[in-house]
C-alpha cells in the first residue's frame, strides 16, 4: 500500500516535472508569439475577426437560398465604363456604413485609438473580400460563371475577366447591411455572442478607458507645482489614487483576457503606471524633480537611467492616452 | 519587506563631459591610469549622469547602492548646476555624496567647495567623500589633501555626527554607511507607545524588559 502511495507520488512528481519542463521549453516560443501577434491585432484587428464571420453571413445564408439575393437582371447587361462612377457611388454607402459601424464596434473593443481607423478598414476588407468569395462560389455552383484555368482566364478579354469580379463585389456590398439581422446587431451594440469579445471584457476596457482618461487630465501632468505642500500632496494623492484603480483592472484584465498578446500588452502598460506612480511621489517629496519627468525643455543627457526610463514611459503613456482628452 | 526610508539625495560627481574642465596636472594622472578612467566610455567611471558614476570596480552605479541600502531617493543632482533650482536643490537636500575630483574641476569646485560645503556645515546634512581605495596611492593622497584644503569645514566636523564619512574606500564601506543614515533618517520610536509600553511591562513584574532570555509563553 505504502509502495503503491509512493509510486504514485513519484508518479506525479514526474508528471509535475515534466510538465514544468515543458512549459520552460514553450515559455520562449509563448513570448515570441505574443511579441508577434500583438502589432498584428492592433494593425488588423485580429480580436475581432468575428465580425467577417458574421459579416459574410448573409451573403452565405443568401448562396443557400434562405432569402431572396439581390436582384442581378441589370448587372447582366453591358454596362459601360461611364456608369461606373454612379455605380461605385452608390455602392459605397454600405461599404461605409459599414465600416463605420465596424470602426464604433472597434474603438469600444480595444482600450487604444492606435491604428482604428487600419483596423476598421482591414475588417470591413476582408468582410467583402469574404462575401464576394462566397457570391463567387455560389455562380459557379449555380452556374453562372464557369472555373477556367489561369492561363485561359488571363487570355481571356478585359470585360471576361472584370465582370464576375464586378457581379461578386456589387451582390457582396448590397449582402452588407440589412440583409442580416444577426450582423446588424454585432455591429450596432456590444453583445456576448461567440467570437467576439464579451461584455465583461469591454466594460473593464470602457473602465479602464475612464481611468487613463483621469490620469491624462491630471494637472500633476501639465503644470510645475510651486513648491511642496498640500496642494501637491492632493494632486499627487488624486493621481495615485487613479493609477491604484487602473491597475487593479489592468491586472482582471491581463488575468482574464490575455490572448492575442494582450497581457503583454497589459503588462506593458502597467510598467508605465508603475514609473508615472514612481515620478509622482518623487515630485511630491521634491517638487524640484518635475522638470526631470514632464518638462519638454529638460537636458536628457543630465539625467540618471531611473529618470530617463520614467519620463520615457511617462511620455509613452501620454501619447497612447492624449485621445481621451481632446 | 522593509518599508523604504525616503530621501532627497544629491551626488556630486564629475560627468563624462567634465574631462575638458579638468586641471592638466589631474588630467595627465587619470590618463596615466589608462582604463580606469576614461571618461570616453559610460562606467569607467562616470556616465552622463552623477547619479550613474560608478566609484568602485564591481561597476555598480551610486543609485544603486542607494536603493540596497534601503533608501528610496529622490536624486537631485540634475539640478544642481541649473541656475534657477540649484538654491532649492541646497536645500532639499538631506545626503550629499561627493565625489573629490569635482575638487578640480575648474568650475564646479566653486559650487562645492563653497555652497555644499556652508549648507552641509550649517544644517548638519549627511555627507560621505568617496575615495575610491583601488586608486594608486599617491593619487588618493593627493585627492586627500585637496579635500582637506577645500574642505575645511567637513574636515573638521567629519567626527562630530555619525552620518558624516570622511573617506569611503570600498563598496562595502559604502553600504554600511548608507544603511547607518537609513535608520538615522528612519522611523523613530513613539515615545508614547514606549512609555505605554513600558507601564504594562512594570505592571506585570518586568521592570527592564529585554531579551536575554529565551521568550515563553505564560497564561
Amino acid at each position: 500500500m505504502i509502495e503503491e502511495a509512493a509510486a504514485h507520488a513519484s508518479k506525479e512528481s514526474f508528471f509535475q516535472t515534466a510538465a514544468k519542463q515543458a512549459r520552460r521549453l514553450v515559455r520562449p516560443i509563448k513570448d515570441r508569439y505574443d511579441q508577434m501577434i500583438l502589432p498584428l491585432d492592433h494593425f488588423f484587428g485580429l480580436r475581432a475577426y468575428g465580425l467577417v464571420v458574421y459579416g459574410a453571413l448573409p451573403a452565405s445564408l443568401g448562396a443557400l437560398g434562405a432569402f431572396k439575393p439581390p436582384d442581378q437582371a441589370t448587372l447582366g447587361s453591358r454596362i459601360g465604363l461611364a456608369a461606373l462612377p454612379y455605380i461605385c457611388a452608390v455602392a459605397l454607402i454600405p461599404v461605409v456604413l459599414t465600416f463605420v459601424l465596424v470602426r464604433q464596434r472597434l474603438a469600444n473593443w480595444y482600450l487604444l485609438r492606435d491604428h482604428l481607423f487600419m483596423r476598421a478598414a482591414t475588417i470591413t476588407l476582408a468582410i467583402i473580400a469574404v462575401s464576394s468569395f462566397v457570391c463567387a462560389a455560389n455562380g459557379l455552383l449555380v452556374g453562372t460563371f464557369r472555373l477556367v484555368g489561369i492561363s485561359v482566364w488571363w487570355a481571356s478579354p478585359f470585360h471576361d475577366k472584370a465582370w464576375p469580379i464586378g457581379i461578386c463585389l456589387l451582390l457582396s456590398f448590397a449582402y452588407l447591411v440589412g440583409s442580416s439581422t444577426l450582423f446588424l446587431t454585432v455591429v450596432k451594440e456590444d453583445s456576448d455572442l461567440p467570437l467576439l469579445p464579451g461584455k465583461d471584457e469591454i466594460a473593464s476596457i470602457k473602465s479602464l478607458r475612464g481611468c487613463l482618461k483621469g490620469i491624462a487630465m491630471s494637472p500633476l501632468q501639465t503644470e510645475q507645482p510651486e513648491t511642496e505642500g498640500p496642494d501637491l500632496t492632493e494632486r499627487v494623492t488624486q493621481l495615485t489614487t487613479a493609477i491604484e484603480a487602473a491597475m487593479t483592472l489592468i491586472t482582471n484584465l491581463g488575468n482574464s483576457f490575455n490572448r492575442l498578446g494582450r497581457k503583454r500588452f497589459y503588462e506593458e502598460l502597467s510598467e508605465e503606471l508603475v514609473d508615472l506612480r514612481a515620478a509622482a511621489t518623487d515630485v511630491n517629496n521634491v517638487s524640484i524633480n518635475w522638470s526631470s519627468y514632464w518638462a519638454p525643455d529638460v537636458d536628457l543627457t543630465s539625467l540618471n537611467e531611473v529618470m530617463k526610463m520614467r519620463r520615457a514611459r511617462i511620455e509613452s503613456l501620454r501619447r497612447s492616452s492624449q485621445w481621451l482628452i481632446r | 519587506m522593509a518599508h523604504k526610508i525616503v530621501v532627497t539625495v544629491c551626488v556630486v560627481a564629475l560627468t563624462k563631459q567634465d574631462y575638458g574642465e579638468l586641471d592638466e596636472a589631474i588630467k595627465e594622472k587619470l590618463d596615466a591610469l589608462g582604463d580606469v578612467y576614461d571618461f570616453q566610455t559610460v562606467g569607467k567611471p562616470y556616465a552622463n549622469s552623477p547619479d550613474e558614476w560608478q566609484p568602485f570596480e564591481e561597476g555598480t552605479p551610486i543609485r544603486a547602492y542607494l536603493d540596497k541600502a534601503n533608501l528610496k531617493a529622490s536624486l537631485v543632482s540634475a539640478q544642481l548646476y541649473d541656475p534657477q533650482r540649484g538654491a532649492e536643490v541646497l536645500k532639499k537636500t538631506a545626503l550629499y555624496i561627493i565625489d573629490p575630483l569635482v575638487l578640480t574641476h575648474t568650475t564646479k569646485r566653486e559650487r562645492l567647495a563653497r555652497e555644499i560645503q556652508t549648507t552641509i556645515y550649517n544644517t548638519e546634512k549627511a555627507f560621505c567623500i568617496v575615495l575610491p581605495a583601488e586608486l594608486p596611492a599617491a593619487l588618493r593622497g593627493e585627492l586627500a589633501d585637496v579635500c582637506i584644503n577645500q574642505l575645511q569645514s567637513l574636515h573638521a566636523i567629519r567626527d562630530e555626527n555619525d552620518s558624516y564619512e570622511w573617506q569611503v574606500e570600498t563598496a562595502e564601506r559604502l553600504q554600511s554607511y548608507l544603511k547607518r543614515v537609513a535608520r538615522r533618517l528612519g522611523p523613530k520610536a513613539d515615545d508614547f507607545m514606549l512609555s505605554l509600553a513600558q507601564a504594562v511591562f512594570a505592571a506585570r513584574g518586568v521592570a527592564r524588559p529585554d531579551l536575554s532570555d529565551n521568550p515563553q509563553l505564560v497564561t
